[in-house]
C-alpha cells in the first residue's frame, strides 16, 4: 500500500478525533467539512482518472461545501446555543474512541481483510468513523450535532465502500451521496421545526409530557 | 406493468401537490389508489414479467406484498379523504390533544401520501438488492411529514425520533449491501441482482454472507420494528393520524420485513438457512417479548396497538425463520396482521375524534357513544389476539405447531406464554373501552360512513380468511414456501 | 584512535545541546517578540541571566529543609541524564544500551518529582496549588509519551533510543510521532496553549509558580534544566522528521539536527503567538488527543510488522 494513502486514512481517523474532542458546532462542522475534503482524496485510490475526478468533485461539492453550509445557516437561523452539548464529558469520549479504534484494528485484523484484496488500514479507520458517526449520534443532545454525527456515519460507510475495493461500487457511491442530500436537507427541515417548537434544539428536553416515552434518542 | 404500478401513484403525488382545492385532492388520492389496486390485481392475474434488465421484477413474494399494501392503501384512503372532508367542514375544531389542524399543509400531505404509495411498491417489485435498499429509504423520506401531520412537539419529536433511528438502520442496511458484494465477488462478480445471488449463492463466501446477514437484520430489522430497534414504532405510530398508523404499521413494516425475508432467502440458498433462520427465531421471540412487556404499562391506546405491531411482527419473523411450512404460515400471518391491525388503526381515529384523548383510562362507554365504532374496536382486539375465525388464528396455530414439531419447546411454550399476556392486555383494553359507563353528558358521537364501513370491510376480510382459505391463494402460498424447503 | 573518534562524535550531539540550549529559548522569544512587533531580548539573554544568577547568593525559606536545597541540582541532573540518552547521531548516543529509553522517561518524571517535592516543602498554598497542577497533567502527558516510544520501537524493533528514531519506522507512523511530540512538547515545557511562562500571575501557572520561592544559583539551574528539557523534546521531534542517518555522515546529521531544533523553536514561538491560553480542562482533553495519535502510531505500527 502507497504511503498517500495511508495518511488519508490516518487523517480521516485523525478527523474523527477532532470532531468528538470538539465542544463547539462551529468548529464540529468545520471539522465535518475538512473530514469531507479528506475523503474527496480516496476515489483515487481505486477508480480510473475521470471517474475519480467525477466522484473528487461530487464529494468535495457534497460534503466539504453544500452541507456545511446548510449546517451553518441552521445554525444561524436557529441561534443554538455554541457548545455541543455532550452527555458524555469529551474527555471520557476520547477515551472511548480510543477504545473503538483499538477494538476497529482488531476487528479488522481478524477479518482477515487483506487476504481478500481490501486495504486493513482503511477498513479499520472505516469501521472506527462508523463508530464515530453513531457514537455523536448517541451522545450529543443538539439535533444538528445529530446530523453531523449521522454524515460522519455516512462518510464511514463510504470509506468501507471504498476501501473493500469492489469493482461495481459506483451505485453504491451514488446511493450514499444521494442518501445523505435528501437525509440533510429533511433534517434541516426537521431542525427548523423543533426550534420554532420549542425555542431550542435539544432534542432531550423535548418530550415534557410524562405520557411521552422518555428517553428521546437511543 | 411494472413501471406503471410504481410511476402512477408518484406522478399523481407530485400533481396533487399543485390542486389547491381540498376536495378535488381527496378525489385524486382515491382515484389513484383505486387505480393502483386494479393495476396490483391484473400484474397479479397475468403474471408480470422482470423489466429494466431485472432491476424490478415482481415474482410471487412481491405480488403478495403488493396486493395487500395496495388493498390497504385503497382502504386508508377511501377513510384518509373521509377524515380529511370532515375535518375540513369542522374547519379549526379541536382534534386530539387539543390541536387546531389546519389545511395549508394538505397538498404537502396528499403528495406525500401517493409518493409514500409508490416507494412501498418500489420496495415490493425491486429485483435487484440496490434498488430494495433505495426503495425502503425513500419510504422513510416519503413518511417523515405523514408523521408531522398534527405539527405538535410530540408528532415532531416523533418524527425526529423516526427519522434519524431510521436512517441509521438504513446505513447499517447499506453495510449489508456492500459485504454481500464481497461475499459473492468470487461468485456473482459482485452483481446485487436477487435472482444472480440465489443462483450463485452455493459458490459465496458463506462466513462474510453471515456478517452481511446481521447487518441486514438490524437496518431492515429497525424499519420492521423488531426489538430492541423499535423505540421509534411506538411514538410514530401514536402521533400520526390513524389512517398513516394504519399505513405504517399494515404496509411499511411489511415492505422491511420483505427485505429481511429476500436476504434470508439468499441464505437459505446459500446453505446458512439454518444460522439466519435461528437470529431470526430469537429476534422474533425477543419482539414478542418485549411487546408483552412494554404493552403492559401502556396506557394509550395507540400506542398499544403499535406495541402489537411489533409484538406480530416478530410472530412474522419467527415463522419466517423456522422454513419449510412455517413460511406460509408466515406470509398468511403478515396478510392478516396487514388488514386487522389496518382495520384497528382506522377504528382508533374514530375514537380519537369522539373522545378527544389517546388515554384508554379516559375513554369508556363507546357501546352508548359510538356503538358501531365500539363494536368494531372490540371485535378487532379480539381479531388481533387470534381469537377464531379470526385470520390470524389459523398462521399463529400454524406456526405453534410446527415450533412443537421442529422440539422448540422452550421458545413455543415462552411464546404461548407472551400471547397470553397480550391477550389479556388487550381484552381488558377492550371489554373496559367499550362497556364502561360513559362518561357523563357526553353526548354520541356521529358516525358517517366513510369511516366506518373501510374498517368493517377489513375486519370482514381477515374473518373470511379465517374461516375459508382459497386454493388459488394457498397454492400461490405454497410456491413461496417452495424456496424454503429443510 | 578510531574509539576516540567515535566517543567524540558520540558525544558531539550531547555537547550541542548543553551548549545551544540556552540560545534556543532566545530565538523562542525573538520570534514572538518579532510578532509582537517589538524588538525583543538579545538571543543570548539567558546566558546572562544564568551567569549573572550563578554569581549570586540564594536566599532560603527558614521552614524549608534540605529537599528544596536539593532539589534544582536532582532535577538539572536527572535531566542531563535523560538528555545523556536522547543526544544521539548515526553513529551511537553518549550513553546507549537496551532499553535505555525507560531509563530516560524515568529520569524526566525524577526530575519534575523533585521540583514537586520542592515546591510542597516551602509550605507555601501557590506553590502547592502549582505542583497540584503539575501532577494532574503528568499522566496525561507521560502516557503520550510512553505510547508514542512504544510505537517507535514496535516500527523499529529496537528498545534502544539512538536506533529507535530510525527511517525504518514508516512515515505515516513518524509524522504521527511528531504531531503528538509536539503537544507533550508544549505541555511538558509549560508554552503557551497549555501554561504561560510569562505571566505572574500565580492564579494561573503551573510550573513558574512551583519555582518562586528558589533564587541566586539554585534559579540559575532551574532556568538552565528548563532549556534543556525544551532541546531535549525539540530535538526528538525534528527526529521524527527527519531520523538519524538521513545524510550519511555524523557531522552532517548533526548540523541537520541543530537547524531542525531552531525550526522547532520558531514554531514554538509562532504558536506562543497565535494561540492563546486554553481553560485547564482543555489542556487534559488536548494530551488525551495526543495518546490517541499515539495510539494510532502504534496501532499502525504494529499492524505493519505483523
Amino acid at each position: 500500500m502507497n504511503n498517500s494513502l495511508q495518511i488519508v486514512f490516518i487523517l480521516m481517523i485523525v478527523a474523527n478525533f477532532a470532531i468528538i474532542a470538539s465542544s463547539r458546532i462551529r468548529g464540529c462542522i468545520k471539522l465535518l467539512s475538512l473530514q469531507g475534503v479528506i475523503l474527496s482524496l480516496v476515489p483515487f485510490s481505486h477508480l480510473d482518472i475521470p471517474h475519480a475526478l467525477f466522484f473528487c468533485t461530487l464529494i468535495l461539492v457534497v460534503k466539504a461545501l453544500v452541507f456545511p453550509a446548510l449546517l451553518q445557516r441552521a445554525l444561524r437561523v436557529v441561534r443554538a446555543r455554541r457548545e455541543t452539548e455532550p452527555i458524555v464529558g469529551y474527555s471520557a469520549s476520547i477515551m472511548l474512541g480510543l477504545g473503538a479504534l483499538i477494538f476497529s484494528f482488531w476487528l479488522c485484523g481478524r477479518m482477515n481483510i487483506a487476504g481478500r484484496g481490501g486495504s486493513e488500514l482503511g477498513i479499520s479507520a472505516a469501521v472506527f468513523t462508523i463508530y464515530t458517526g453513531l457514537f455523536i449520534i448517541i451522545a450529543r443532545v443538539k439535533a444538528i450535532t445529530q446530523v453531523v454525527g449521522y454524515v460522519v456515519f455516512e462518510n464511514g460507510i463510504y470509506l468501507l465502500g471504498s476501501s473493500l475495493m469492489l469493482e461495481q461500487n459506483i451505485l453504491v457511491e451514488l446511493g450514499v451521496i444521494l442518501d445523505l442530500l435528501v437525509f440533510v436537507l429533511l433534517s434541516g427541515i426537521v431542525v427548523f421545526h423543533i426550534n420554532k417548537e420549542f425555542d431550542h434544539i435539544d432534542t432531550n428536553s423535548m418530550s415534557d409530557d410524562g405520557s411521552a416515552h422518555k428517553g428521546v434518542l437511543p | 406493468m411494472t413501471a406503471a404500478i410504481i410511476l402512477v401513484p408518484i406522478l399523481a403525488g407530485i400533481a396533487t401537490f399543485f390542486v389547491k382545492d381540498g376536495r378535488c385532492r381527496n378525489m385524486v388520492l382515491v382515484a389513484t389508489a383505486a387505480v393502483h389496486f386494479l393495476l396490483s390485481l391484473l400484474s397479479l392475474f397475468s403474471g408480470a414479467s422482470p423489466i429494466l434488465g431485472g432491476i424490478l421484477h415482481l415474482d410471487e413474494t412481491g405480488h403478495l406484498f403488493l396486493c395487500t399494501m395496495s388493498l390497504l392503501f385503497l382502504v386508508s384512503s377511501v377513510y384518509a379523504a373521509a377524515y380529511m372532508s370532515e375535518e375540513h367542514e369542522a374547519h379549526k375544531e379541536s382534534v386530539g390533544d387539543g390541536v387546531y389542524i389546519a389545511d395549508s399543509h394538505g397538498r404537502l400531505f396528499s403528495a406525500s401520501l401517493l409518493i409514500f404509495c409508490g416507494t412501498m411498491s418500489l420496495v415490493c417489485a425491486a429485483g435487484h438488492l440496490g434498488v430494495l435498499w433505495v426503495g425502503i429509504e425513500a419510504t422513510t423520506f416519503a413518511s417523515a411529514p405523514l408523521v408531522y401531520y398534527y405539527r405538535t412537539r410530540r408528532s415532531l419529536e416523533a418524527t425526529w425520533k423516526y427519522v434519524m433511528i431510521c436512517s441509521v438502520g438504513i446505513g447499517f442496511s447499506l453495510i449489508g449491501n456492500l459485504l454481500v458484494m464481497v461475499s459473492f465477488s468470487g461468485a456473482a462478480d459482485g452483481s446485487l441482482f436477487i435472482s444472480d445471488l440465489k443462483g450463485a449463492a452455493g459458490a459465496a463466501d458463506s462466513q462474510m454472507l453471515m456478517v452481511a446477514f446481521v447487518f441486514f437484520l438490524v437496518g431492515y430489522g429497525t424499519k420492521t420494528g423488531l426489538a430492541p430497534m423499535h423505540t421509534w414504532l411506538p411514538a410514530a405510530h401514536g402521533e400520526s393520524p390513524a389512517f398513516v398508523s394504519s399505513l405504517l404499521s399494515g404496509a411499511l413494516l411489511n415492505c422491511a420485513f420483505l427485505g429481511i425475508f429476500r436476504i434470508h432467502g439468499i441464505c437459505w440458498d446459500a446453505g446458512i438457512g439454518s444460522f439466519s433462520g435461528g437470529l431470526m427465531i430469537f429476534i422474533g421471540l425477543l419482539s414478542v417479548g418485549a411487546a408483552a412487556f412494554f404493552m403492559v404499562a401502556q396506557k394509550d391506546y395507540k400506542r398499544m396497538l403499535a406495541y402489537s405491531s411489533v409484538e406480530h411482527m416478530g410472530i412474522a419473523m419467527l415463522g419466517a425463520g423456522l422454513g419449510g411450512v412455517a413460511v406460509i404460515a408466515a406470509m398468511l400471518h403478515v396478510i392478516n396482521h396487514s388488514l386487522t391491525k389496518g382495520m384497528l388503526f382506522l377504528t382508533s381515529g374514530n375514537i380519537l375524534s369522539a373522545f378527544g384523548t389517546r388515554r384508554a383510562g379516559e375513554v369508556s362507554g363507546l357501546s352508548r357513544v359510538a356503538p358501531e365504532t365500539g363494536l368494531l374496536w372490540f371485535c378487532g382486539l379480539l381479531a388481533i389476539c387470534g381469537t377464531p375465525p379470526s385470520g390470524l388464528f389459523i398462521s399463529e396455530f400454524l406456526i405453534m405447531k410446527e415450533m412443537f414439531s421442529g422440539g422448540r419447546f422452550l421458545s413455543a411454550s415462552l411464546l404461548l406464554v407472551f400471547l397470553f399476556l397480550i391477550f389479556g392486555v388487550m381484552a381488558r383494553a377492550g371489554i373496559e373501552m367499550f362497556f364502561g359507563p360513559s362518561p357523563e353528558g357526553k353526548s354520541s358521537w356521529r358516525e358517517s360512513k366513510g369511516r366506518i364501513l373501510p374498517s368493517l370491510f377489513l375486519l370482514l376480510l381477515t374473518v373470511l380468511l379465517g374461516l375459508y382459505l382459497p386454493e388459488g391463494l394457498l397454492d400461490f402460498l405454497r410456491k413461496i414456501s417452495g424456496g424454503f424447503q429443510p | 584512535m578510531a574509539d576516540t573518534r567515535t566517543m567524540a562524535f558520540n558525544l558531539l550531539p550531547l555537547l550541542c545541546g548543553l551548549i545551544l540550549a540556552p540560545f534556543m529559548i532566545g530565538v523562542v522569544n525573538r520570534t514572538k517578540a518579532f510578532f509582537a512587533g517589538r524588538n525583543g531580548q538579545p538571543l543570548f539573554q539567558l546566558y546572562f541571566d544564568i551567569f549573572k544568577l550563578l554569581r549570586k547568593g540564594a536566599v532560603i525559606s527558614r521552614s524549608t529543609t534540605w529537599v528544596f536545597r536539593g532539589a534544582p541540582a536532582v532535577s538539572l541532573a536527572s535531566i542531563v541524564f535523560a538528555l545523556a540518552i536522547f543526544s544521539f547521531s548515526q553513529e551511537g548516543a553518549a550513553l546507549s544500551f537496551p532499553g535505555d529509553i525507560i531509563l530516560a522517561v524515568y529520569m524526566l518524571a525524577l526530575a519534575r518529582f523533585a521540583t514537586v517535592l520542592s515546591a510542597l516543602d516551602t509550605g507555601s498554598s501557590f506553590e502547592g496549588m502549582g505542583a497540584s497542577r503539575e501532577v494532574m497533567l503528568a499522566p496525561f502527558a507521560e502516557a503520550a509519551f510512553l505510547i508514542l516510544i512504544l510505537a517507535a520501537a514496535a516500527a523499529s524493533g529496537s528498545i534502544s533510543a539512538a536506533t529507535m528514531f530510525s527511517a525504518a519506522v514508516p512515515l505515516p507512523v513518524r509524522i504521527l510521532m511528531f504531531v503528538s511530540l509536539f503537544i507533550v512538547l508544549l505541555v511538558e515545557n509549560c508554552r503557551v496553549p497549555a501554561d504561560d511562562p510569562n505571566t505572574h500571575l500565580e492564579l494561573t501557572m503551573i510550573h513558574e509558580v512551583m519555582v518562586l520561592d528558589n533564587s541566586g544559583p539554585d534559579l540559575g539551574m532551574i532556568f538552565y534544566a528548563a532549556s534543556l528539557k525544551l532541546w531535549l523534546f525539540a530535538s526528538l521531534t525534528v527526529c521524527c522528521i527527519m531520523p538519524a542517518g538521513l545524510t550519511g555522515s555524523v557531522a552532517g546529521d548533526i548540523a541537520m539536527r541543530v537547524a531542525g531544533v531552531f525550526c522547532v523553536s520558531v514554531l514554538v514561538g509562532v504558536v506562543e503567538s497565535v494561540m492563546a491560553r486554553f481553560r485547564f480542562d482543555k489542556v487534559r482533553r488536548m494530551l488525551l488527543f495526543a495518546s490517541a495519535l499515539s495510539s494510532l502510531a502504534l496501532l499502525i505500527a504494529l499492524g505493519a510488522t505483523a
